[in-house]
């Protein structure tokens, strides 16, 4: 019937029309040649671009090009002064910080920069309507506890001295305080701005700051468009930034090869497959700060005897696993402590002979020992390879592939055998990295369980220190206790990550975990246009 | 017949709130705490606990349901863990990113769905027949993430054709449309073809024949209008899977619909967002039902209501 | 509603006449050999394997189809043929025990909605009802987490999540019966409710359920695809199809062959079961016989 015929022709017509009108082409930006636009892909944090409340790193590599803190980590992972003119002044008994901020700052709004803004950043912090989240690392703030109970509505630890100069005082002495002053969670929000925003602020194109982009759109679920901050006391190098939402892996890389983005970092999953192809040259490695290894339950009968922990390191040939297996995207780890970090020292590799491990199970009465390890599915590809070493030296492990809010809950409550863990600190410290996993009141709470008294001493010691040189050697001794002599893990790489860079982009350096933007340039002659 | 809409409503409205209790339910015996999650690994237990008393989440679950339904009652479905945005918000914004798939592949499943099954009704046991079967048991065969991956590289990387992700152009609704569609385009052109086949064999048709009926009067006219019925009950059972998103077509093309969202905000605990998803896919597969329903009515008055024809 | 040709099913010969008509269907008797031969292979397994399915060669990963292995290495080297004979194996009894139980506790339910009527039939319609609307991965993640991970708990797992078609459609074909003459005259005649559902209920559903469990099969299988592809399917190191489609997304450009393998196997046994199926359909259909 006419129906029919009618249904026949439009369908034709729709397949015909299809490639005519469907352009692919058309995110690419024809690029006009002095306008520098760079489109970053990266997956959608689906946050608020509020620090206070969230510690997602695609958040900070959003929020990080509008706001800017006293100090920053920088992609050496040194650190350096941004807001504060110099290194503040500490009192001889280490309880009181004197900051000087640089003169002449304003926000992107044209606001000066002041101490009271200071103040404001930090009693939003311990407001507890905020709902910050890391308070943890300056909640020694003297009167943040207070604030955060309820009990106090403001800092009484944050004294203003005059626009440009304020003091604080701690509650007790912690060398890491300028450290963790320097994360991108200690931000400075203008005062005003901020709180007239109240609960909005962070979401769409609401959030001022100090640094040298601002934002200029954001619909929150495909894109932030950023643009140059007139007020920056800097050079910003960049007239845009897309950061383009793309939250599967794949589909990110499949974009940058179709070159609707210029950048983006290059997931260890994906590595394999681009190791060898056409875009292999835009690759870029670098080494974060981080270290994985075998997550052991030392409260656990079966792994009490330490033979039979060191049976399991014996078991795993490192150098195979990180060249062949895991493609390079891994330096075998010769202790705790990242390379990069203070008190890290070149030790031997760790041993490879199965046969060795064999005898020591059998020692210990455990040749038909039965593992039985949860872990997430990301962590599942490395643990299967695991599995087999374990398999050639009579150890039977279950992986179980439990989903993540579960894995998580089971984690905290100290009830997992055997896992995988790979742990970052936020900046080189080893007090970050170690003391926040091993010392036995945290350990508790990883599954872990490690409590050796000794080991306690050295890294509470090394805390309170503010000598680098004699922190190292103590975190060298505590690493050799962890490590070497007590098995309480078993390290087993430190990981190399990678991002994918077109030639004209220029300057990308990434110095742990988070990937900032502020300094990429690009080189328009070396852009071809579309 | 209007009291008997009524029961069903009432029925549906039943359904909706039992969902409700269940989901809440599970989410506080399946371990996972959303405040932990929130917070990181670093955290100490003196935030987990503030924050986990800011939220209310330390009262009892029961209380919590409660609270929660008094809100949702009063159209305040409450705000998201971790997103901090309103629920609804966030929900409408997905939904009309979903609708918009939903319904461009549901059109696409129809039209090619009906229509190869006509055409393979019409040409029962020749070869065009037992082409469209092939193709229709394949494009129910294969995983659908498989083929999203497939057209994905054929048709956005290598060909250029059309966009590889996300939803800016109406383009980039295309691959995600026929890799969503394809699987139910099958099933509808299958279960087309077989009602057709049962009605065509059926005595009035004979008789609408022997009345002297053009063949295609009588497969329009009459075949098609009863086969509609069994047509019905497999498009209503797709309609509400396709506007209950395909999670992993909307994973794989990075589109941010309704599907992506509950995937992502179950392993999160994001319980004020799972609770508001799964009642927009328990409301929708209680609202297609009943339509499903009234449909049998006006196709076939003869059919007993709550009675299901195969 | 021909009520003669239901009785028709209780006899000996109607089954004798579907098995004719169904091997008059090429494509239908195709599948069969199909489906045979699947079982076979998932039987034979541990006897025609080349490889150990978990023998890992790190240094032979990711090689194309070779002399030495057929069908090439996945990421650990192992050996695809075997994993995909292995993964037979497991497909196949997900798909069939799974199925069994949906069908069970379909018919069961069903039965009892479509039989004992009023209150009953309430209930137990409100309870499909729920089962249909709940999403599909929360209650994967619900029952995963309750029941625990392990192959036997997904089967239970896919089992619970499929009943409710089932059961749909064996309450709409007992409604159906209980009007006919004969029923009602066995009810009549007297007889445990037990006895007339297992005695006369019960093989005149054969019918339905064949169809259901057939094209249940392929769905569960497709199932498990979807629930490995999330993270929630078999565990490791075992080898279902679907957990293989799974791991090979990340090498589907550098070694395509590798999600090729399984990603056919999964439509070739889909295919032939939904074919099968609907031989049988047309097989037995007494209505398509005139």
């Amino acid at each position: 019937m006419k129906m029919k015929k009618a249904l026949i022709v439009f369908l034709l017509l729709a397949l015909m029309g299809a490639p005519v009108f469907a352009n692919g082409k058309a995110e690419v930006k024809t690029a006009e040649p002095t306008r520098k636009v760079l489109r970053f892909g990266q997956t959608n944090p689906k946050l608020a671009m509020d620090e206070q409340t969230n510690s997602n790193s695609g958040v900070a590599t959003l929020a990080d090009l509008v706001t800017e803190g006293l100090f920053k980590w920088n992609e050496d992972n040194k650190e350096e002064l941004v807001l504060a003119a110099d290194w503040p002044q500490i009192s001889a008994d280490g309880l009181t910080y004197t900051f000087k901020l640089k003169q002449g700052i304003v926000f992107s709004d044209g606001s000066p920069l002041t101490s009271k803004d200071v103040k404001f950043t930090f009693e939003r912090m311990f407001t507890p309507s905020t709902k910050a989240v890391n308070t943890y690392m300056y909640d020694m703030i003297s009167g943040a506890k207070e604030m955060l109970s309820g009990n106090a509505t403001e800092l009484s630890g944050l004294k203003i001295i005059d626009d440009t100069s304020f003091s604080i005082t701690l509650t007790y002495p912690f060398s890491g305080f300028v450290k963790n002053l320097g994360i991108s969670y200690a931000e400075i929000f203008p005062a005003k701005a901020c709180s007239e925003a109240g609960a909005n602020w962070g979401h769409g194109t609401t959030l001022v700051g100090t640094g040298p982009y601002m934002i200029k759109e954001n619909d929150e679920q495909t894109r932030v468009v950023f643009e140059k901050n007139p007020n920056y006391r800097g050079k910003a190098n960049l007239d845009e930034i897309d950061i383009i939402f793309i939250d599967d892996v794949s589909t990110k890389l499949l974009e940058y090869e179709a070159g609707n983005i210029d950048l983006c970092q290059l997931d260890n999953a994906m590595y394999q497959q681009y190791k060898n192809s056409d875009i292999a040259s835009d690759i870029v490695q670098y080494t974060p700060l981080g270290t994985v290894f075998i997550n052991l339950n030392l409260n656990d009968p079966a792994l009490k005897d330490i033979r039979v922990r060191q049976a399991l390191s014996l078991a795993i040939d490192r150098k195979t696993y990180c060249e062949d297996f895991l493609d390079g995207t891994g330096v075998p780890a010769t202790g705790f402590l990242n390379p990069s970090e203070l008190g890290y020292v070149q030790r031997d590799q760790y041993e490879y002979n199965p046969k060795k491990a064999k005898q020591l199970l059998s020692e210990a009465g455990a040749a038909n020992l039965h593992l039985v390890a949860h872990v997430r599915s990301k962590d599942k590809n490395e643990f299967v390879y695991i599995q087999n070493c374990f398999a050639q030296i009579g150890v039977t492990m279950d992986v179980q592939v439990v989903d993540n809010g579960v894995w998580y809950s089971e984690w905290q409550a100290g009830s997992i055998q055997i896992m995988w863990m790979g742990w970052f600190p936020l900046y080189a410290d080893a007090d970050n990295h170690m003391y926040t996993y091993f010392f036995s009141q945290n350990a508790s709470k990883k599954s872990n369980f490690y409590n050796n008294a000794k080991f306690d001493e050295l890294v509470t010691e090394a805390r309170q220190m503010t000598d680098d040189s004699q922190r190292a050697k103590l975190y060298q001794q505590a690493d050799t206790m962890l490590t070497q002599e007590d098995y309480g893990c078993i390290p087993l790489y430190y990981p190399r990550y990678q991002f994918v860079a077109k030639p004209y982009v220029k300057n990308m350096k990434v110095g742990n975990l988070i990937y900032h933007l502020n300094d990429v340039d690009i080189d328009t002659s070396l852009q071809k246009t579309r | 017949m209007p009291k008997y809409l009524l029961k069903r409503i009432a029925q549906a409205i039943g359904v909706v709130l039992v969902i409700s209790m269940i989901t809440f339910f599970i989410l506080n015996i399946v371990p996972g705490n959303p405040v932990q999650l929130m917070l990181g690994d670093f955290a100490t237990q003196e935030t987990i606990d503030r924050v986990t008393h800011e939220m209310g989440l330390d009262k009892p679950v029961v209380l919590q349901y409660l609270h929660w339904l008094g809100n949702m009652l009063k159209g305040d479905f409450g705000t998201s863990y971790f997103q901090r945005q309103p629920v609804l918000l966030l929900l409408g914004k997905a939904f009309t990113v979903t609708a918009k798939l939903a319904l461009s592949s549901y059109v696409l499943a129809l039209v090619i769905g009906v229509g190869f099954g006509i055409i393979a009704a019409v040409f029962h046991n020749r070869f065009l027949d037992k082409l469209l079967m092939v193709f229709s048991i394949a494009g129910i065969s294969a995983p659908n993430f498989w083929i999203a991956i497939i057209l994905q590289i054929i048709f956005g990387l290598k060909l250029h054709w059309f966009p590889i992700s996300g939803v800016r152009t109406f383009a980039a609704y295309i691959l995600p449309t026929i890799a969503l569609g394809t699987r139910y385009a099958a099933s509808i052109s299958r279960i087309t073809r077989t009602s057709m086949l049962e009605v065509v064999k059926q005595d009035y048709i004979r008789t609408a024949k022997a009345k002297g009926l053009s063949r295609l009067q009588v497969t329009m006219g009459h075949a098609f209008r009863n086969a509609l019925i069994p047509i019905v009950t497999v498009a209503g059972a797709d309609l509400s899977n396709i506007f209950t998103g395909s999670m992993l077509i909307e994973s794989v093309f990075s589109i941010p619909g309704i599907g992506k969202l509950f995937l992502d905000c179950i392993g999160n605990r994001d319980l004020p967002l799972v609770e508001g998803g799964v009642m927009y896919i328990a409301v929708i597969c209680v609202i297609v039902y009943l339509l499903v329903d009234m449909l049998y009515t006006v196709i076939d008055p003869r059919i007993r209501l709550g009675g299901e024809n195969e | 509603m021909n009520n003669k040709a239901r009785d028709l099913k209780n006899t000996k010969g109607f089954y004798r006449i579907s098995w004719g008509l169904l091997k008059k269907n090429k494509l239908a008797m195709i599948c069969l050999f199909v489906v045979l031969f699947l079982t076979l292979v998932a039987i034979l397994a541990p006897v025609i394997t080349p490889y150990d399915p978990n023998f890992q060669m790190i240094k032979e990963k990711l090689q194309g189809p070779n002399a030495k292995h057929l069908l090439g290495t996945d990421e650990y080297g192992r050996d695809i043929l075997s994993r995909i004979i292995y993964g037979c194996r497991i497909s196949l009894s997900v798909g069939i025990v799974s199925q069994l139980i949906a069908t069970i506790i379909g018919f069961g339910m069903g039965v009892c909605a479509g039989y004992f009527g009023k209150k009953v039939d309430a209930v137990i319609s409100f309870i499909i009802q729920v089962f249909a609307s709940f999403p599909f991965l929360l209650f994967a993640i619900a029952i995963m987490f309750v029941l625990g991970p392990g192959l036997n708990n997904l089967y239970i797992a896919l089992g619970l999540l499929s009943w409710t078609s089932t059961a749909r459609l064996i309450r709409g074909d007992v409604l159906k019966l209980k009007d006919s003459e004969y029923i009602q005259a066995c009810i009549v005649g007297g007889g445990s409710h037990l006895r007339v559902i297992l005695k006369h209920l019960l093989p005149n559903c054969f019918y339905t359920l064949i169809i259901t469990s057939t094209l249940g099969i392929p769905s569960a299988i497709l199932s498990e695809a979807s629930l490995s592809f999330l993270g929630l399917g078999v565990q490791p190191p075992m080898s279902s199809w679907g957990s293989m489609v799974s791991g090979a997304q990340a090498y589907i450009r550098s070694a395509t062959y590798y999600s090729i393998a399984p990603g056919v196997a999964i439509i070739i046994t889909v295919m032939a079961f939904n074919l099968l199926g609907d031989g049988l359909r047309d097989a037995l259909d007494p209505k398509m016989r005139s």
